[in-house]
């Protein structure tokens, strides 16, 4: 207050000034060369989101194939989610995805984010394994899982062998293909979150730690009471894009179980987003089914994103400034 | 002086680039057409192009760009591009021809026919019919199908287990398979039949006397339907096939190939793989599939080539389509292996048994299973494509997990195709 009226007293303005731009000066023209940089992106967003966005709630009211105009259907489709049973499926399958693989990435990203604080022999070794999903196909990856677990001829099974147990059939019951496919999720996630946890602990100031260690703390009791408590907003973060990003999961189940196939193990990894796929290029006339499916699927992530949010400030700690 | 040759140069290469430029345009202007030919199966790519070299031989004004896209894309970008106007121009159609029909995609061929005096009578019947949409065909067949047995007859001596008998009946089959489970190794398997519903037990329900669908209703809880699941789950719970639950990741061709399968159901499409596979030749023998109180039968379906309603070069597109179904065409094709040939021709015939003559009987087979076969039940009624993921995950998967009856499982598969049929 007192700094303002000082400024105003002394005749200045503290707001710029608002003089409208003269046609052809250099700053209409800067400006119109700073907006023209912007067209190819605005653009891409318009088409390619927004008119995306809108054309798919439209099609979600109608009955549409690949070809010909569309048919109003009213709220047909929005009934048939309420009695499809293959998207209590889906449904099912993508929350225990989700149930499963985030605490395993947290748990996983955490593990590897505080070894990469220590130095040892070999760390850099260490740290381009963590990165490594990061940077490789993830369908190279999927592929290369998926004939280790094969039932007949997979390293897995033959390890299993090897040391007297039965072979399982990864593929050919619910639990071979949560745990597959929870596996596959983990390693191909894991990485980023890692990276972002090892930079959230060097914001951790050391004079914290070294407190706690005159007052007699040892690691576990310095890890639960102040790495822990003070990583929670990059925690929060991890929790919730690994959450957003399971939730959409397609490609491990998509490439595990093809649809072609027809296998009679298709429900155990069917996901919401492989049954929007399904629907839409698959199957045939599904298109404004499937568009209801995928805005099912936008209300799931809302929702959970809501309930994160929520739970954020109850259990993050921003510090003193936050 | 340096200047003016630099510019002299400049000029000459300029003229130079102009004139072929020209040139290029002259013998472009002259009446070349290019068309596109999309397929999908990998294995049919060099019996397609043999006889697409053999067309551009005769039409030198017509370039073909054969595009071979994998099984699970070709549909998805076969929609995309027809559904914005574009695509190829001929291509590949199966069951879900009527939905492009419906939409308007496919050009109607019938005066195209009838300008060419082009006789149908040269294609299996039941394969054109199926391309006979709203008054109009839109589709001139090339190939169909047809399931045989495949026995490897190094495994069987090694065994010293008697092989199959080309009469022989579904006792006998069990009976072998039996004895080779007896002999072989654990993790061996002696046995593959097709278990899904739409191949497997469709098929052995006609051979019973029964249909799965009959005046537009699901049909499959009539006695020869529940007795159909029963065997082939028999065959599961005797250990003679492997576990259904097992088999999502299971390969009968490659099992075949390295000897942990001694005989397995192959369809017509699959032959060839065994063909080209290293081994000696009369490794592999093939004989029609097991009767059932003296019958046999097997799902077929057939691939037709259509054409794009947006073709902008339809009467060369149109003579494509004429050439790859004809009987040269059809007997080029079937030099590649793969496919058996639509066409009625011996010629054709005998060129897809002669490229596949490793397989020993494989001529007899395919005569005695050829007139026997009725249309796949998404062949025929393609509006049970959209309930078949259901029935495999929802009802197939727990029938064959035992938790579920066959009386039980024949009424949820009438249920859910009445559903689709609506």
């Amino acid at each position: 207050m007192t700094s303002t009226s000082t400024l105003r007293l002394n005749g200045a303005d503290p707001t710029p000034s608002r003089r409208p731009l003269r046609l052809g000066s250099l700053k209409w023209r800067q400006a119109t060369i700073g907006y023209l940089f912007l067209v190819p992106l605005i653009a891409g967003l318009l088409i390619f989101r927004f008119y995306a966005f809108g054309y798919n709630i439209w099609l979600s009211f109608t009955k549409a194939g690949a070809f010909g105009p569309p048919r109003f259907v009213g709220l047909d489709n929005y009934r048939r989610l309420l009695d499809d049973s293959q998207l209590v499926i889906a449904l099912y399958n993508t929350v225990k995805f989700a149930a499963i693989a985030v605490p395993g990435v947290v748990v996983v990203s955490l593990l590897c984010a505080l070894l990469m604080q220590y130095r040892f022999r070999g760390e850099s070794v260490f740290r381009a394994i963590v990165f490594l999903p990061a940077v490789c196909l993830p369908t190279a990856i999927i592929l290369v899982f998926g004939w280790l677990f094969q039932t007949q001829y997979g390293l897995v099974n033959a390890a299993f062998h090897s040391v007297g147990a039965e072979p399982m059939s990864w593929f050919g019951s619910e639990t071979g293909v949560t745990a597959v496919v929870s596996i596959i999720v983990v390693y191909l996630s894991f990485s980023v979150p890692a990276i972002i946890l090892y930079a959230g602990m060097q914001d951790i100031p050391s004079d914290v730690y070294e407190a706690a260690m005159l007052d007699g703390a040892g690691p576990v009791r310095r890890f639960f009471s102040i790495t822990l408590p003070l990583l929670t907003p990059s925690l929060f973060f991890v929790i919730l894009t690994s959450t957003i990003g399971i939730l959409k999961l397609f490609d491990a189940v998509y490439l595990l179980l093809p649809p072609v196939d027809h296998s009679v193990s298709t429900n155990y990894g069917l996901t919401l987003v492989y049954y929007y796929y399904y629907l839409a290029f698959v199957d045939a006339g599904q298109r404004g089914y499937a568009a209801a499916v995928s805005l099912f699927l936008l209300l799931l992530i809302l929702g959970v994103s809501i309930v994160l949010l929520r739970l954020q400030r109850r259990f993050v700690h921003y510090g003193e400034d936050g | 002086m340096f200047t003016t040759s630099r510019r002299n140069i400049m000029l000459g290469t300029a003229a130079l680039a102009f004139s072929s430029l020209a040139t290029i345009n002259s013998a472009w202007s002259a009446g070349d057409v290019n068309l596109s030919l999309m397929i999908w199966d990998p294995a049919q790519k060099a019996g397609v192009q043999k006889a697409i070299d053999a067309f551009q031989a005769e039409n030198p004004n017509i370039k073909i760009s054969l595009v071979q896209v994998p099984p699970d894309q070709y549909y998805t970008k076969l929609d995309a591009s027809l559904g914005a106007g574009e695509g190829p121009d001929v291509m590949w159609q199966s069951s879900k021809a009527s939905y492009y029909v419906d939409g308007g995609a496919l050009e109607p061929l019938t005066n195209y026919i009838k300008n060419d005096n082009l006789s149908l009578d040269a294609y299996n019947k039941k394969i054109v019919d199926l391309y006979h949409l709203d008054g109009e065909q839109y589709g001139v067949p090339k190939d169909m199908d047809a399931w045989t047995f495949v026995y490897n007859a190094e495994k069987f001596k090694k065994l010293g287990v008697e092989p199959p008998k080309p009469d022989w009946a579904w006792d006998d089959m069990v009976r072998i398979a039996k004895e080779v489970k007896a002999k072989q190794t654990a993790t061996d398997v002696p046995l593959y039949y097709n278990f899904s519903f739409n191949n497997g037990v469709a098929s052995l329900t006609h051979a019973l006397g029964g249909k799965v669908i009959d005046g537009n209703k699901g049909v499959m809880s009539s006695a020869a339907g529940i007795k159909a699941l029963e065997m082939i789950k028999g065959l599961q719970d005797d250990g003679l096939i492997l576990k259904v639950s097992d088999s999502s990741d299971f390969n009968p061709v490659t099992s075949l190939i390295s000897g942990k399968l001694a005989m397995a159901a192959i369809p017509s499409w699959n032959l060839s793989l065994l063909s080209k596979a290293d081994l000696p030749d009369g490794t592999f023998q093939v004989i029609r599939m097991p009767s059932v109180n003296g019958s046999w039968t097997t799902d077929t379906n057939g691939l037709v080539y259509v054409m794009n309603v947006n073709s902008k070069h339809k009467d060369e597109s149109w003579k494509l389509i004429k050439f790859m179904t004809s009987e040269k065409g059809a007997v080029l094709h079937a030099e590649g292996g793969a496919g058996l040939p639509a066409n009625n021709s011996k010629a054709a015939l005998a060129a897809f048994v002669k490229a596949n003559e490793k397989l020993g009987g494989l001529e007899a087979a395919l005569l005695n299973t050829i007139d026997k076969s009725y249309l796949r039940t998404t062949t025929q009624y393609p509006k049970t494509l959209t309930a078949m993921p259901k029935i495999s995950a929802s009802v197939m998967g727990p029938f064959y997990a035992g938790t579920v009856s066959a009386a039980d499982t024949a009424k949820k598969l009438d249920d859910l195709l009445n559903e689709a049929l609506r």
